[in-house]
């Protein structure tokens, strides 16, 4: 059984498109469920190392370590989920074959120890992303295209420099032997090439100077597309982020650096979701709210805030999955997506799935968002990092006012519709917000999973 | 006549900034020590007990880091798709950028087979000589971009058959690559015999990756060149 | 004389100098430019520029081209490195895709709102 197959098979099924147009939507919820079954084959035996094309130090290696398979099995629980959700709408057969390849670069990426080739995957993520935007076809979704177009070009061309000038002085390709040789190299060259990798990935990973374009993407695409970003895309982003921080062996002044953009990040994100009208940028604004408490917590060289964070990055893929959808069922109905259709409708199933996303977001027990942060909160006053703690207290409860003000919307008097909600969709949003509750009451295993992998992430020589 | 071009303040001010900035970073990039014993040279030192190919870029693209070139070529697929996606009315329109020229007419007749000709055999000789699947899927390509020149709308393609070629092709490129999985136990692993050296057949699966890499290539600028030049209501 | 001008050492310069050349110019034409095609054709001109600087960097004088031919019979250290050459097989292709996509957004966003310039771009925002 080779590593490889969770790349190649979903590439396979979209390059053989042409011959099952019309099934492609089946093929791919059975090649998800084949990959999940084979990523829990390989449970007992990590770390794996596997080389492409022959055996030598010089290959192209994909490693399967914890965390990497972690990520795989998370993204491919949310695809099956989406895919289950968007089985029976005969009206976008295309949107499979762009999500299978989405999966493939995005499992390509998690397992690469070759710089270049996470390269190429991330250009493939990309461009998937580009055409994802444009599914709608009208004004918006191409201006947001193009914006998205400029931004990646950006990101892929300083990338571009700080991987030519790793080979120009290193000369080799291979993560761990780059990790090892890093220090070798002198200061100013050494400083050109991590401010090139920072702006290069943290474009992708959404940090504060660099995400003012990310809101109108979101804006500019239609929900199920803006699901899949906030749950797949971004997540890989910042683990890939991580990864090569942590193999590149950066220091505690860059770390608190990086703590600092995201709480800055956090602040600005959830003030400017106050003022916005618009459900979809309101959503968005709150993603890039979790991202910069993200990065606070994976930067603070704490194993328990680490922890916290993967919890957190497994929580917040499901509860931003489960909100998107909700929200498309709404944006079906009532053709809009400004502030107060949540005063229009009258169904208990969505109010309450609604309160459930949005407790959880907030961190309010009994809800997996409060294990999360509680422990994120923790492992930051080990470290002392009490102004850090304070901060995400006090932003938690800005984010709190337009929460709390959206439940409240729905709880008004008025005229207001009923919604006819499908059984498959039904079941699915239920089985997203019963996973968040029984996360929120028995998380000790969970968390046990989330510290190898914070473990594995870090690097157990790091700690 | 008033040739006076208007030069905002912020384009200066911009050009400016721009400049210091290269100045500045100039210095930093003149004194740079290479590294001295990279990646290629070591790979070189075993290319001959590997591959038996005579073109040491051939080896190292379709073999030594063949994953990459999977990687590109998905990449084409997936752009040309979404330029499908989105040009996907040029059925009827028509193509504005034909030549009524004389010459033109009567050579492209000649020249299209063996234009085609020479592109195969690039293709297949990459790893005899420079070339490969990317130059060749590129020259028979201009083969079909000088039909649309020439002969306008008398000339169109059959879009299924294009689709299915660019399918076949790609799913060959990962089928050599399972092929390797499930013989050599490696993923594009060689398990064709590897022949001698600067024969036609020799390079073990070189050769074929290839191959598949040129038919899918020229298949894809084929349908894009397409694409293009169909937009006459644009104007 | 004009052998004084064959080192490594001179090419590396003028490498140097010209890819940082052409990669200023094509960062002036991103920021100031306003028809998006431009833009995108900005980006093309600097990425050639970085083609030309990693390339032309790992070349030096008395190397050949690592193919057997004629007069080259066997592999060894006096060729130049395939792997830059081939990195930037991939990236070259790269670019073009990505510039091809670009360019059909742009000719169905033309389609729709008459405009080619970027900061006409309004239609996303927060309506007040």
């Amino acid at each position: 059984m080779s590593l490889l197959y969770f790349v190649i098979l979903p590439l396979l099924a979209s390059f053989l498109t042409p011959f099952f147009r019309n099934y492609l939507r089946y093929i791919s919820l059975a090649v998800n469920l084949m990959l999940l079954a084979l990523s829990f084959s390989f449970l007992g035996s990590l770390p794996i190392r596997e080389s492409i094309s022959f055996d030598s130090p010089l290959s192209i290696a994909f490693v399967l370590d914890s965390a990497s398979l972690f990520f795989i099995v998370l993204f491919l629980s949310i695809m099956t989920l989406f895919s289950i959700y968007a089985i029976r709408d005969k009206s976008r057969k295309d949107i499979f074959i762009l999500t299978n390849m989405l999966l493939a670069s995005v499992s390509g990426l998690v397992l690469s120890g070759d710089i270049f080739n996470i390269y190429i995957f991330f250009e493939i993520a990309s461009i998937s992303a580009y055409i994802l935007t444009s599914l709608q076809k009208d004004k918006e979704a191409y201006s947001g295209a193009i914006r998205y177009m400029i931004m990646g070009a950006v990101a892929s061309i300083f990338l571009l420099i700080g991987i030519m000038t790793i080979y120009l002085n290193l000369g080799t390709l291979n993560l761990v032997t780059i990790g090892e040789k890093f220090s070798t190299i002198d200061n100013q060259i050494k400083s050109l090439t991590l401010i090139s990798l920072f702006i290069g990935f943290g474009i992708k990973a959404e940090i504060f100077p660099l995400n003012f374009w990310v809101v109108d993407i979101y804006q500019a695409s239609t929900n199920r597309v803006n699901a899949l970003f906030s749950s797949v895309l971004s997540k890989a982003y910042i683990f890939l982020f991580f990864h090569i921080a942590y193999i590149l062996g950066v220091n505690i002044k860059i770390l608190s650096f990086l703590a600092i953009l995201g709480i800055i990040s956090f602040g600005v994100s959830e003030i400017s979701a106050l003022s916005s009208k618009n459900l979809k940028r309101v959503f968005a604004y709150s993603t890039l709210g979790q991202i910069g408490v993200l990065f606070i917590a994976l930067s603070s060289s704490s194993i328990v805030a680490t922890t916290g964070a993967i919890f957190l990055i497994a929580l917040h893929a499901i509860t931003k999955l489960m909100l998107f959808l909700s929200l498309d069922i709404l944006e079906d109905r009532f053709s809009s997506v400004n502030i107060d259709i949540f005063k229009k409708f009258n169904s208990l199933f969505l109010i309450s799935i609604f309160a459930i996303g949005f407790l959880s977001l907030l961190g309010v027990p009994p809800f997996g968002g409060f294990i999360a942060k509680l422990t994120i909160l923790e492992g930051l006053i080990t470290k002392s990092e009490y102004i850090l703690v304070g901060a995400i207290l006090v932003i938690s409860l800005i984010e709190a006012v337009y929460l709390f003000k959206l439940l409240g919307m729905s709880r008004e008097a008025g005229e207001k519709s009923s919604l006819d909600i499908p059984i498959l969709k039904r079941g699915v949003l239920s089985i997203m917000a019963l996973s968040i509750i029984y996360l929120g009451i028995f998380p000790e295993l969970f968390l046990q999973i989330c510290k190898s992998v914070a473990l594995a992430l870090v690097g157990v020589d790091n700690v | 006549m008033n040739l006076k071009k208007e030069i905002r303040v912020s384009t200066l001010f911009i050009s400016l900034i721009v400049s210091i900035m290269t100045i500045l970073l100039l210095p930093i990039f003149l004194d740079f020590n290479l590294a001295s014993n990279s990646l290629g040279d070591s790979l070189l030192n075993i290319n001959e007990i590997e591959t038996n190919s005579a073109n040491g870029v051939t080896s190292v693209v379709t073999y030594f880091r063949g994953f990459d070139t999977l990687g590109e070529v998905t990449i084409l697929f997936l752009s040309i798709f979404g330029i499908g996606l989105g040009l996907d009315g040029y059925r009827d329109k028509l193509n504005i950028f034909a030549y009524e020229n004389r010459l033109l007419k009567s050579s492209v007749d000649i020249l299209f087979p063996l234009i085609i000709l020479f592109g195969f055999y690039i293709i297949i000789h990459g790893h005899l000589s420079p070339g490969g699947g990317f130059q060749g899927g590129v020259i028979i390509a201009s083969a079909f971009l000088l039909m649309f020149l020439a002969k306008g709308d008398e000339f169109s393609l059959n879009h299924k058959i294009i689709s299915i070629t660019e399918a076949l092709s790609g799913a060959g490129f990962i089928l050599i690559g399972i092929l390797g999985v499930l013989l050599v136990d490696r993923f594009l692993g060689n398990f064709l015999p590897l022949g001698t050296i600067k024969e036609l057949f020799s390079g073990g699966v070189i050769p074929l990756i290839y191959i598949f890499v040129g038919i899918k290539v020229s298949a894809e600028i084929t349908a894009l060149v397409e694409y293009f030049i169909r937009i006459k209501d644009v104007r | 004389m004009l052998d004084s001008f064959n080192q490594t050492q001179f090419l590396h310069s003028v490498i140097t100098i010209g890819s940082l050349l052409i990669f200023a110019i094509g960062l002036v034409g991103v920021l100031i430019k306003k028809n998006l095609f431009k833009i995108f054709l900005s980006f093309a001109i600097i990425e050639s520029s970085l083609f030309i600087y990693f390339i032309g960097m790992h070349f030096e004088v008395e190397k050949v081209a690592p193919m057997l031919t004629d007069k080259v019979t066997k592999f060894s250290t006096n060729m130049t490195d395939p792997v830059p050459q081939a990195m930037i097989l991939t990236t070259i292709v790269i670019g073009i895709a990505v510039l091809a996509l670009a360019l059909s957004f742009i000719i169905n966003y033309f389609k729709l709102t008459n405009n080619m310039r970027v900061d006409d771009m309004n239609e996303l925002g927060d309506e007040k």
